[in-house]
């Protein structure tokens, strides 16, 4: 923890992590007949900005297909973007090697039952990235293993049991271990309550939080659920079809959202409130494909704020409206209003 | 009291190898004409279960021991295969959470759909079609001709789905079952999807019996809501009275445990549900309740009324029961 800290200090000015203009666009291998003819590309992440602070959790919202986990594995170095930068600390992720990356930054994956390797023990599972990144010895890495362990809820005699033996919840604890082990300074945390039950789920949202802020981590957290969001994250950012269509403080923006889609997408998120009014469905039709997106606002096909002749017109990147990030015609940068 | 189904004192076991997992333990509810109820529940509570035995899905390695499934008074256990068909499609339909697993992948919508028809209606191939046609639009399919002819693979999840209620409708039952019918689709499809079986119901004037972990979905699609805990009911109530003045403290902790607006941390419950092989002999929540006693872990809670329509299986509800005495 002190190297973080010590590295934290030099550049506190610099965000922990600045995304900047990034792209990814995947090949769409053997749909087309001629081995020469260009395949079609699918733009899962088009053009995105996006900072991350240290002890900040941003979340990242949207609905499937839209780039999220993209970008979570763009910033993870697990896949090269087509073009754009990612910065962490100041310095491109490609400038790092991967033992430099890696116990600086971590992530937690979705499914705690295919995340882990079946035939090993957790406390090997736990305690690898020691082996790779350390030069203790067994007996201090069995300690800090241990250490681990119980600081996500477990117990030193869970050390030689397998993840078979552990229910969704424990493993995802299992995980989280492993992630914290090196004491990154940033997680990225991909959807890690959605194959848990509620009851299980506020446990482990308990102990993110509680961790993030004992770490001071930096995280980038995803989820499809607007309800997790609002508890969890400090900075909320909206996506939808590989662009970023908002950002904004958390409550700031789910009490008075300014793009369409964000207003639709809480108004379609069921609440335990059975007075409040389900009736209204904001968001007709479906996610338009990502390899041919609407030339315009990519929203414009759903949008029922839509102006004729303007939102065929691509938005405005996004730009700063009364204190928060907006692409839309509709919400225009002040200096740009008479 | 005119019931459309009712179940009673369903008691269900899976036999493992692990030993007799017993994931039913007397289950009673019933369900009026035109009512929507949500069975809600964690994981293993049983409530999947439940909604299987009404369509007699149970096959070994389960087993039910006891009970009766009433429908408009007739037991559906004491009937002959032959004779559940027959009910299958046409009186009760099931709606399942993955509609791309559901359906067919070898043959056409269309021919699904005109199937059901047939079987369910009778209908010529004619008759049938056109009502395939005329179903699919009622449930916002427009280009019905050309959804039709597609298979299920060729659909998105929202559209299997819609084809799913459709197959669910075109055989005119009056009592739906749906699995987690939106679990798998994104919340702007699901609200679509949830906003089109509100429709059906009231076109239809049907039964929904909506299975489902979401206590949102359920709150805003339900009249009435039925908690399920480790293979019992715990709680059953007005939908208005389970989130407002939740009774049992299983319900209540749920409730709290969920996130929600203003909320800084979050209400866990602490501890596991209890393996079904050897479930404890009385409440089967005590171990995790902060209100047993020990009386709780020896004696099965009775459900007692304590409102209109709602009913708590504790010995110690939050709220007291009307006539504790009882």
């Amino acid at each position: 923890m002190s190297a973080a800290a010590a590295v934290s200090a030099d550049d506190a000015d610099v965000p922990l992590v600045q995304i900047h203009d990034l792209i990814m666009h995947f090949p769409l291998r053997g749909q087309s007949l001629w081995p020469w003819d260009k395949p079609p590309m699918v733009r899962a992440v088009d053009g995105i900005d996006l900072t991350v602070a240290r002890n900040e959790i941003v979340g990242l919202a949207g609905e499937s297909g839209c780039g999220k986990s993209t970008v979570a594995r763009l910033l993870m170095g697990l896949i090269k973007p087509t073009s754009g930068r990612i910065h962490f600390n100041g310095r491109p992720i490609q400038a790092y090697g991967t033992h430099e990356l890696r116990p600086r930054l971590q992530m937690v994956f979705q499914d705690p039952y295919t995340s882990l390797n079946p035939r090993r023990p957790i406390g090997r599972i736990v305690g690898d990235p020691l082996i790779i990144h350390t030069k203790l010895s067994a007996a201090d890495r069995r300690d800090r293993v241990v250490q681990a362990l119980e600081r996500v809820g477990l117990a030193a005699y869970h050390y030689d049991r397998f993840p078979h033996e552990f229910s969704g919840g424990q493993r995802q604890r299992i995980a989280i271990a492993r992630a914290l082990i090196l004491d990154p300074e940033c997680l990225v945390l991909d959807e890690p309550t959605s194959a848990l039950d509620v009851s299980v789920q506020a446990v482990i949202l308990n102990m993110i939080l509680e961790l993030q802020q004992d770490m001071q981590l930096g995280c980038l957290f995803i989820t499809h659920d607007l309800n997790l969001m609002r508890f969890l994250a400090h900075r909320t950012a909206v996506m939808y079809l590989g662009r970023i269509v908002e950002i904004g403080a958390t409550e700031d923006l789910f009490s008075r959202p300014l793009h369409p889609y964000t207003r639709a997408l809480i108004d379609a998120t069921p609440q335990p409130d059975p007075d409040r009014a389900a009736d209204e469905v904001p968001l007709e039709g479906e996610l338009p494909s990502n390899i041919n997106p609407p030339p315009g606002c990519r929203f414009a096909s759903r949008c029922a704020k839509k102006i004729d002749g303007l939102c065929d017109r691509v938005p405005p990147r996004l730009q700063s409206v009364q204190g928060r990030l907006v692409a839309c015609h509709l919400h225009p940068a002040p200096e740009a209003t008479p | 009291m005119n019931h459309l189904l009712e179940v009673q004192d369903l008691r269900l076991n899976f036999y493992t190898y692990r030993g007799v997992v017993q994931a039913l333990e007397g289950v009673s509810f019933h369900m009026a004409p035109g009512e929507a109820v949500g069975l809600v529940g964690e994981t293993g509570c049983g409530k999947s279960v439940t909604a299987r035995a009404i369509m007699g899905f149970i096959e070994p390695p389960g087993r039910i021991e006891q009970g009766r499934i009433l429908l408009d008074g007739r037991d559906l256990l004491q009937l002959k295969d032959k004779a559940l068909r027959g009910i299958r499609g046409r009186e009760i339909s099931f709606i399942f959470q993955e509609p791309k697993k559901a359906l067919d992948p070898t043959c056409t919508v269309g021919a699904q759909l005109m199937e059901a028809a047939t079987v369910a209606r009778g209908l010529g191939k004619r008759d049938a079609e056109a009502l395939a046609m005329q179903t699919l639009g009622q449930v916002g399919l427009g280009d019905a001709g050309r959804v039709m002819g597609s298979y299920s693979f060729e659909l998105s999840g929202g559209m299997a789905q819609r084809v799913m209620i459709a197959m669910a409708v075109v055989g005119g039952s009056r009592l739906m079952i749906a699995d987690e019918p939106t679990s798998a689709l994104d919340v702007s499809i699901q609200a679509q999807i949830l906003r089109l079986l509100r429709r059906i119901r009231r076109e239809q004037t049907s039964s929904l019996l909506l299975i489902t972990h979401d206590l949102g979905v359920a709150a805003e699609n339900c009249d009435r809501i039925i908690v399920m805990y480790a293979g019992r009911i715990v709680e059953s109530g007005p939908v208005r009275a389970i989130f407002r003045s939740p009774a049992h403290p299983y319900t209540e902790r749920l409730l709290r445990a969920l996130p929600a607006p203003g909320k800084r941390r979050l209400e866990a419950i602490p501890g596991t549900v209890p393996d079904l092989v050897a479930p404890p002999p009385g409440c089967r929540f005590s171990n995790r309740c902060d209100r047993a006693t020990p009386h709780c872990s020896r004696e099965r809670p009775p459900s007692s009324e304590i409102g209109d329509g709602h009913a708590v299986a504790c010995h110690h509800p939050v709220i007291a029961p009307v006539s504790a005495a009882a």
